[in-house]
């Protein structure tokens, strides 16, 4: 296989081949992707650090498989993603004993620091509409992140969660409304909680 | 226009273009907002719309990328056992007679040239012992 400089000309699945021998050629894939896996990881466990951790065990588990990666219909990201989505769950099957920062408070507290004081009550709505997120089921949660974090295709996002495109749109209406649901049910809950508490 | 909210592939196509168009093109976003005559899917526009403002796009440190894609870049390429171990059954004996044909060759030819050296070297002794030459 002759050496080439432009790595950023190939795509992926010429990529994995050269990959075999070549440590550029999953150079130029990381560079591609780390920054999504990153993304979907950091909002699927809520902290920096088991984001970085994780995401660095993804790419070290493709480049040890590597060889065995055949495309078959399923294109590389996407089994990074599938490798990404299976470390997550044992990290979640895991830290039932460690201590959680819940994502709603970490992003927030991010995010506050740099918001000025006028935009706090937007980012309080921000806050619990990310709460009502992480209360969904996993499934669910990781099609929101794959849309709108990482804006993937329906197609993409398809071949992650092993569903059609019509699946996909189908959950995602289903996932929207089971939100909304959440929202306004916690709203009157709270409503509710206040005039009781003015009565008082 | 009205909708079966359980199962409605028209809404499920209605919002997942409006999702396609806030992540693309925000104007046209707008547009199927206002064209939403339904207040439920309407409801469902204006929370797709503020899920898009909350669940913005996080970045690794920049050190933490680097060091990690220096990990990759001075990877060495798997090792020769683990490539064989990969290879197909049918490849690996193939990989196997030609390995062993090329060995028994390169091995004939060795016994050959050392059987050749000693010969000559004692047909030079012989000659030396007909003619008296010391060795």
């Amino acid at each position: 296989m002759s050496k080439i400089r432009d790595y950023s000309v190939l795509d992926d699945a010429a990529l994995v081949l050269r990959a075999h021998t070549d440590s550029n050629a999953f150079g130029e894939l990381y560079q591609r992707y780390v920054k999504k896996i990153y993304s979907y990881i950091y909002y699927r466990t809520g902290n920096a650090h088991d984001a970085e951790d994780l995401t660095a065990r993804v790419f070290h588990r493709a480049l040890q498989h590597i060889e065995t990666y055949v495309e078959r219909g399923l294109p590389f990201s996407a089994w990074l993603y599938r490798i990404a989505h299976n470390l997550v769950a044992n990290w979640h099957r895991d830290r039932t004993r460690r201590k959680v920062i819940p994502l709603d408070e970490f992003v927030a507290a991010g995010l506050r620091s740099e918001a000025p004081d006028s935009e706090s009550e937007q980012q309080e709505e921000y806050d619990e509409l990310l709460a009502a997120i992480r209360r969904l089921p996993e499934e669910r949660q990781q099609l929101l992140i794959l849309k709108f974090v990482d804006k993937l295709s329906n197609v993409e996002v398809g071949a992650i969660m092993d569903r059609s495109e019509g699946a996909i749109k189908s959950l995602y209406h289903r996932t929207l409304q089971a939100l909304r649901d959440d929202l306004t049910s916690r709203r009157s809950e709270a409503e509710r909680l206040i005039s009781g508490h003015n009565r008082q | 226009m009205s909708y079966d909210f359980d199962t409605d592939p028209r809404l499920d196509a209605l919002l997942a273009a409006h999702l396609d168009a806030l992540l693309t093109m925000p104007d046209a976003a707008d547009v199927l907002l206002m064209q939403a005559a339904d207040p439920r899917s309407r409801a469902l526009m204006e929370l797709a719309a503020r899920m898009h403002m909350a669940l913005i796009p996080v970045e690794p440190s920049p050190e933490f990328v680097e060091q990690l894609y220096n990990d990759f870049a001075t990877h060495a390429p798997p090792a020769l056992l683990a490539r064989w171990r990969n290879l197909r059954p049918r490849y690996q004996t193939a990989a196997k007679v030609g390995g062993a044909t090329l060995t028994a060759g390169l091995m004939l030819l060795a016994a050959r040239r050392a059987w050749g050296m000693w010969n000559g070297q004692r047909s030079r002794r012989a000659v030396a012992d007909v003619y008296s030459i010391p060795a």
